[in-house]
């Protein structure tokens, strides 16, 4: 088992700053985990940054040079939404390979509105593939064969908004109603505008070290990269996943979803199952997504999320607690810093540090996904 | 008849056979694997299972039943040009009975006229004009029995 471990994390709030440079909004992130992890920007030995929407050329360097000049590699990380978890994989690689003993891991980004140009130019000019559609593709098709409605989806947003309420890291802290998701305009069948995560703005980091290190730097309370892993599609890629696929061939053999394949190698990286899995932070580009990405990581059987979020097992007093920060439908979706979001989430949990939104267990493990386009996942598990 | 056929083309060139006449319904066009015989649409130069670089043109059957479906309410970022007002669309998965699964336009943009596991038959429209004045032709599907 790896002997890496999160020291410190940090965040930026998650929201629209027009006014406001990114690179200020990655710099308060990455100072507050260097403060964090009691270390300065000396000892750190290797940087990962993760940056997906917004446009502004080499910012993982240039905007390193505004926190100081040690010579260090510095290398940016594009895996779309997945770019979170995807960095800290690398970075996890980086110790254990012996090249390093201290990284720091920040993503940041400016993200405006849909992504422009997601698939081949000829889908893009009949709007096909704009990332809204294909996910209600999915959530049309979840309803179809499990028995969800419209109202199991809106529950989920309405979970969401009750743990975002609790988090000053999130843009939408309003308590909503079932009613209220459900009379918001239709986005894409079955899908609401309340239903949806949004783009903003924001930044998160985190530094990774090795025990040994943590123990230097006098960590009070590391918490252990159990696994992490980073997976794109095998072929046959599976239809219900948003992507560039415009045909998928199911004539000999259905395709898996990245987020499966990757928790089945997380958690035999961990030597635990899905019953182990004290609380979990998921992508929730959407509300549909959140019960979809549950299923797949093995957390419930086909079918049975919705059901499981009718009874209360998701939320912060329940069994599992999923998206206890609220996820990216409170936070938005900053997509180079939404996957270190979910870490610094599960991190303060696991610690006992988050406040109000404390989940009512003592969590020992602790779970992230993140899903991007194109056939992309990350799964991330941390231990005590 | 035969000049405004003359004047289309295909919205992504190699994709499908558009109508000749009015007898004439057209095909799509997709292509199978020679080595491990994996079939897709639209036609591509290397097979995504075996990396082979050797594979054959195929017309796809016409009809198909729907396996997913949605329907937009916005329009998409460009470079999609929005009607105006913007017009909602359907796009579903269709499976054809050679067990490919093609993503598509929908004729139907009413979710409550939608059901999965319902027939669809393919038809060609035209979807806007190009700057030389051609219509660029789309495939869409469209309930069979509606």
């Amino acid at each position: 088992m790896s002997d890496v471990v999160i020291a410190g994390v940090g965040m930026h709030p998650f929201g629209r700053y027009p006014d406001k440079d990114p690179d200020d909004i990655a710099i308060e992130a990455i100072l507050m985990a260097l403060k964090d992890a009691n270390m300065s920007y000396k000892d750190i030995q290797f940087v990962l940054c993760g940056k997906v929407a917004y446009k502004k050329a080499g910012t993982g360097i240039d905007l390193m040079m505004k926190v100081g000049m040690t010579g260090v590699p510095i290398y940016q990380i594009n895996a779309m939404c997945a770019t979170g978890g995807a960095m800290l994989k690398l970075a996890r690689d980086a110790i254990n390979s012996g090249s390093c003993e201290i990284v720091l891991v920040y993503g940041f980004d400016k993200h405006k509105g849909m992504f422009d140009e997601l698939g081949e130019p000829w889908q893009n000019i009949l709007g096909i593939k704009a990332s809204p559609i294909a996910f209600a593709t999915v959530a049309q098709k979840y309803m179809n064969d499990y028995g969800a409605t419209e109202e199991d989806f809106a529950r989920v947003a309405v979970k969401a908004h009750k743990n975002g309420a609790n988090n000053p890291y999130a843009l939408f802290r309003n308590i909503i109603t079932i009613e209220d998701v459900l009379k918001s305009p239709m986005v894409a069948y079955p899908l609401h505008l309340y239903n949806f995560c949004t783009p903003d703005d924001g930044a998160a980091a985190a530094i990774v070290c090795s025990e040994k290190v943590a123990k230097k730097f006098n960590i009070k309370k590391p918490i252990r990269i159990a696994a992490t892993v980073m997976q794109t599609a095998q072929y046959p890629p599976s239809i219900v996943e948003p992507a560039n696929q415009y045909s998928v061939d199911i004539s000999k053999k259905m395709g898996v979803p990245v987020t499966e394949l990757a928790c089945k190698k997380a958690y035999e990286e961990a030597g635990i199952g899905p019953n182990n899995i004290d609380v979990c932070e998921v992508q929730d580009t959407e509300s549909a997504h959140e019960l979809v990405h549950i299923e797949q990581l093995g957390l419930c059987k086909r079918g049975e999320a919705y059901k499981l979020l009718r009874d209360g097992v998701f939320d912060i007093t329940g069994r599992l607690p999923v998206n206890p920060s609220g996820g990216i439908q409170c936070k938005g979706e900053p997509p180079g810093a939404s996957g270190l979001g979910q870490v610094c989430e599960i991190v303060w949990q696991m610690r006992g540090e988050a406040g109000p939104r404390q989940i009512s267990k003592d969590p020992k493990t602790g779970l992230c996904q993140v899903f991007g386009w194109n056939h992309v996942a990350a799964v991330t598990i941390l231990k005590k | 008849m035969a000049e405004i056929i003359k004047n289309q083309i295909p919205i992504k060139e190699g994709m499908m056979r558009l109508p000749q006449s009015s007898a004439d319904k057209g095909r799509l066009i997709g292509c199978k694997c020679r080595k491990c015989g994996e079939q897709f649409f639209v036609k591509r130069e290397i097979c995504e299972n075996c990396q082979s670089q050797d594979l054959d043109e195929i017309t796809l059957s016409s009809n198909g039943k729907l396996y997913a479906f949605s329907v937009m309410y916005y329009p998409p970022p460009p470079p999609y040009k929005p009607a105006k007002p913007f017009v909602p669309f359907g796009v579903g998965w269709i499976e054809l009975p050679e067990g490919l699964v093609i993503y598509s336009l929908l004729t139907e943009n009413d979710p409550s006229k939608l059901k999965v596991g319902m027939e669809m038959e393919l038809i060609f429209n035209k979807f806007d004009e190009d700057k030389d004045g051609h219509d660029l032709m789309v495939c869409m599907f469209k309930p069979l029995n509606p």
